[in-house]
């Protein structure tokens, strides 16, 4: 009744502004009349931000145009309710409407194909059915009558900035050289993009707050004294800079500190909140290798384990929640499918995955319903741990159960592709490697631990390695001696960190040949890239230059998730996928960018060995499930 | 209680946002004053308010593309340009179709025109072009050149300009430069279509079939109009795009690698001859006018552009600074 009020309040006023308070959004979103969490919003938030991600990329347009779609469906759902508005269609609207508004238009048919082939990327029979005269016909009607229903929404207010331009003003500016700044700074900046900040406050301020930050992670001091305060290269004022900084701040803080250590006594919510970044990411390998590094019980399994439970416990109280069924732990779920009642706990987990669209996977679907049954009490135990390995591990291997075995199977299959693919298969190898860096106090947490002294890229594929590993020690018997175990671990990941390394190396000696034909591209892209930003002055206009003559600046560039436009003719991966799951997304999704002969050459042998580890995957599991019967 | 997020297909066509356009029955029609290839534009008053607009209802395809590309850049540049010399947008209001003719579907109420809302103004350079006092065709220009300069400066060109698109209101204190329809963001390197600007006010280098051009094709524009006021007719009234080039040439003398370094390279440079006399004569047709004025004419109708006065020198020139 009182959020009505309010909203009535500012139709009445004619209120033209696009920004609101964190209090306002929080309680006065259209979608909270409609039952929906500020929880389950900011989920949502996280899922229609990725999608148009990986339409825009796929569509090779650039990141400005991405950006731009993305504040259009933010402010889209300030007005309207996601209760009665498709995210899916309202995303793919955005980016129809962003590829022309910002002048890299995309023809209506490629996005509707594209989108629709994204949208049911894990149901390869009704993407398909976007081939069917009637079926794109009606999915073209519906974008197009969305789009008058964004456009109405919106306003017509086509002018969005956005933070990257007033960044990189400001660096040159105070003469910041440093690569490892810029890059940090601009990895917040596209962070801060699927938050409410950049509905709460203007884009110099996010550029502002990502600049500072940036500076206190590298140790690097900004000018507060004489004509160059730092401050004063952003049109900011003091007070609400503080307040962005102090957003700024809880985020960043709150991911840190759910990665050093959690504890059981955490409210649900932020815990939950916590496993959706992990889920949305690929530090959820970084936090099981910092939870296994930092743990100091003589059990060295049971910290993790007890995460675990606690967390699939929490997601099967929001599917509860979702369900409008009381809640229930655990142990009572498993004794419930022991129960005559087999059949509704089956409808109710095909509700389940419904409702998920694709977002977090629940644990329980991991589990053939058959297998479950069969398992008696004295195995219970065994299950919660299956469980909670499926849902820490579920971004990274698809909630496969994994064991020694499978480890070394899906080493064997990578050294295959490479060694068959040859270079061109390396440098597929090289972008699915890539992606959104975390922030540098997580490398460095990472780093200190490890006493792994690389690249944060670097860092991440050890802990990957690392992170299997661990996970993989999950299934041995806990009767296991405690040093025989550390030796174990210990021996198995130096080898492969070092292998590791030296891939890397290999790798970064072929892209050093490369970079150099690009640079010119580059520095072209970039400007291109500014251009679609441009903001209008009544002064002279300023044009920044921006020089990428640095190497490893290019490099992480690319990994930052900057997309080239048009001259990408490299067929484009995914960001945080391994080679593995990326080949597997496509085959899903069941799209293929059109590469050029070679790349489609290329893609084709990709597909065919991508069927052969699906294969080999599923025997795998296969295997595992008899062992545990067993 | 919680609630579902929305079915991928689902949109909420039963009423519209809050906050979203208002339809354009918040205004009431008071008579349609223009009409034709742009489009139908009406004087209407806003119901709440009292205060006069000008609705111009935007010209809709056939949808194959959504909503047209041409009409999204318009609006976004006009909401951009903040300057008195330059007309504002002030809102885009929608209109509701009927049930009936979009047979039955719910969606109707988004398949209705489109209008976008403008401050009212009395009428346009067209209707005082040729009768104008010297003290009033300077007040014009100068305006005229403001508005210019404000758009070049924000690197937006016009390239349109002529008398229908100049309104005066105020009781002819107030100039603004209009219809932006084909205004475009330009960068030094672009590349842009060279069919665009009336044909009279054309400048010679899009005759030619250029597509690398910058702000002087408005400068162009405004030497004709300059010229018109003073003349009281047209400077360069072709009918076709050849005629057009032969008037140019007769009083600005013919192109050639001299006089216009790299016309010779232009894409249709070919298919014009030499005639006779060659040499430029603009001058003499203004013989009997303000020195100061002919002389700006003459540098605003310089063939090669890149020798065309900007708008910011115009308005520094001796005709503004003068006293007459």
């Amino acid at each position: 009744m009182d959020g009505e009020s309010q909203t009535s309040k500012l139709s009445c006023e004619h209120m033209y502004s696009w920004y609101f308070t964190r209090e306002e959004l929080e309680k006065f979103s259209p979608s909270r009349k409609d039952g929906i969490t500020e929880i389950m919003e900011s989920e949502i938030r996280q899922l229609y931000c990725s999608f148009i991600r990986d339409v825009g990329i796929r569509l090779k347009l650039p990141q400005m145009t991405i950006a731009t779609a993305i504040m259009f469906c933010h402010r889209f759902y300030l007005y309207q309710s996601l209760a009665k508005n498709g995210w899916q269609t309202i995303a793919t609207v955005c980016i129809f409407l962003a590829s022309k508004v910002e002048d890299t238009p995309c023809p209506l048919d490629q996005v509707i194909r594209v989108a629709y082939g994204t949208m049911y990327r894990r149901d390869p029979a009704t993407a398909r059915r976007i081939h069917q005269k009637d079926v794109f016909e009606k999915q073209k009607a519906l974008i197009l009558t969305g789009e008058r229903l964004v456009l109405t929404t919106v306003r017509f207010d086509f002018n969005i900035q956005h933070p990257y331009r007033p960044l990189l003003d400001a660096m040159e500016k105070l003469g910041i050289s440093q690569k490892e700044v810029k890059q940090v700074a601009w990895n917040f900046v596209n962070d801060w993009l699927k938050t409410t900040l950049c509905l709460q406050y203007k884009p110099q301020y996010i550029a502002a707050g990502s600049l500072y930050l940036a500076a206190k992670f590298q140790n690097v001091k900004l000018p507060v004294h004489g004509g160059h305060v730092w401050w004063h290269q952003f049109d900011v004022a003091p007070k609400p800079l503080e307040a962005v900084l102090q957003q700024m701040r809880e985020m960043v803080h709150m991911k840190a500190k759910l990665f050093a250590h959690p504890s059981p006594a955490k409210q649900k919510e932020v815990l939950f909140e916590g496993m959706l970044l992990i889920s949305n990411s690929p530090d959820s390998v970084l936090t099981q290798s910092s939870l296994s590094v930092s743990s100091s019980s003589p059990e060295i399994g049971d910290p993790n384990d007890h995460l675990q439970v606690d967390s699939s416990q929490d997601i099967v109280h929001i599917e509860d929640r979702s369900k409008s069924y009381p809640e229930r732990n655990l142990s009572n779920l498993t004794a419930d499918m022991n129960n005559p009642g087999k059949t509704h706990n089956k409808e109710s987990l095909d509700q389940a995955l419904k409702i998920k669209h694709g977002g977090l996977i629940s644990c329980n679907q991991q589990i053939p319903l058959d297998a479950i049954a069969k398992i008696d009490s004295s195995t219970a135990k065994c299950v919660e741990q299956n469980i909670g390995i499926c849902c820490s591990s579920s971004n990274t291997f698809n909630g496969k159960i994994l064991n020694p075995f499978s480890i070394s199977q899906r080493s064997g299959d990578k050294t295959k592709l490479c060694s068959e693919g040859g270079s061109s298969l390396t440098d597929v190898d090289s972008k699915s490697t890539q992606s959104v860096e975390p922030p540098t106090t997580i490398c460095n947490h990472t780093s200190d631990s490890l006493n792994v002294d690389s690249l944060c890229s670097d860092q991440r594929l050890a802990n990957s390695t690392a992170g299997t590993t661990e996970k993989a020690s999950f299934v041995l018997p806990v009767q296991i001696k405690v040093d025989h175990l550390c030796v174990e671990r210990k021996k198995v990941d130096v080898a492969r960190i070092k292998d590791l390394l030296m891939k890397r190396k290999r790798r970064r000696e072929r892209q050093g040949r490369c970079i150099p034909s690009v640079d010119l591209s580059e520095e072209a892209w970039i400007e291109r890239e500014l251009e679609s930003g441009i903001v209008f002055k009544k002064v002279d206009h300023v044009v920044a230059s921006y020089d990428l003559s640095d190497e490893g600046w290019i490099e992480r560039e690319l990994e930052s998730g900057i997309v080239i436009g048009q001259k990408n003719d490299q067929p484009v991966s995914l960001d945080g996928l391994t080679e593995d799951d990326w080949i597997e997304r496509e085959l899903e999704s069941g799209i293929i960018v059109e590469p050029g002969p070679a790349g489609k050459k290329l893609k084709s042998k990709l597909l065919s060995e991508g069927h052969e580890i699906m294969n080999s995957r599923w025997e795998i599991n296969g295997k595992s499930m008899q062992n545990q019967v067993t | 209680m919680d609630g579902e997020e929305a079915p991928p297909g689902a949109l909420n066509l039963a009423d519209y946002a809050p906050a979203g356009a208002r339809t354009v029955d918040c205004f009431r029609r008071i008579r349609k004053i223009g009409e034709g290839t742009y489009g139908e534009v009406f004087e209407a008053m806003d119901i709440i308010t009292g205060e006069r607009a000008a609705l111009k209802k935007i010209k809709l395809d056939d949808g194959k593309e959504g909503f047209p590309r041409q009409i999204l850049r318009e609006i976004k540049l006009l909401k951009k340009l903040d300057h008195e010399n330059i007309i504002r947008l002030k809102e885009i209001v929608v209109s509701p179709g009927t049930a009936h003719g979009a047979g039955g579907s719910d969606d109707y109420m988004y398949r209705g025109d489109i209008y976008m809302v403008f401050e009212y103004m009395d009428h346009d350079l067209k209707k005082v072009l040729h009768h104008s006092t010297p003290s009033q065709v300077k007040y014009y220009m100068e305006q005229l050149l403001k508005g210019l300069h404000y758009c070049h400066v924000n690197n937006v060109l016009h390239r349109d300009i002529k008398g229908a698109n100049l309104l005066i209101s105020g009781g002819g204190k107030l100039l603004k430069l209009a219809d932006f329809g084909l205004a475009r963001p330009f960068t030094r390197d672009g590349s842009f279509t060279n069919h665009v600007i009336t044909l009279w006010y054309r400048p010679p280098e899009l005759l030619l079939g250029a597509t690398n051009y910058a702000e002087a094709v408005d400068i162009w524009s405004v030497g004709c109009i300059f010229a018109e006021f003073l003349l009281r007719k047209p400077l360069f009234p072709g009918r076709t795009e050849q005629e057009q080039l032969s008037k140019i040439f007769e009083l600005c003398g013919f192109p050639n690698e001299e006089n216009w370094p790299g016309v010779s390279k232009l894409p249709l440079y070919k298919t014009i001859r030499p005639t006779t006399p060659t040499k430029r004569r603009l001058r003499d047709i203004f013989h009997n006018f303000d020195s100061h004025a002919v002389d700006l004419i003459d540098r605003m109708l310089i063939l090669n552009p890149t020798e065309r006065i900007s708008a910011h020198d115009a308005l520094c020139a001796a005709y503004f600074i003068t006293k007459m």
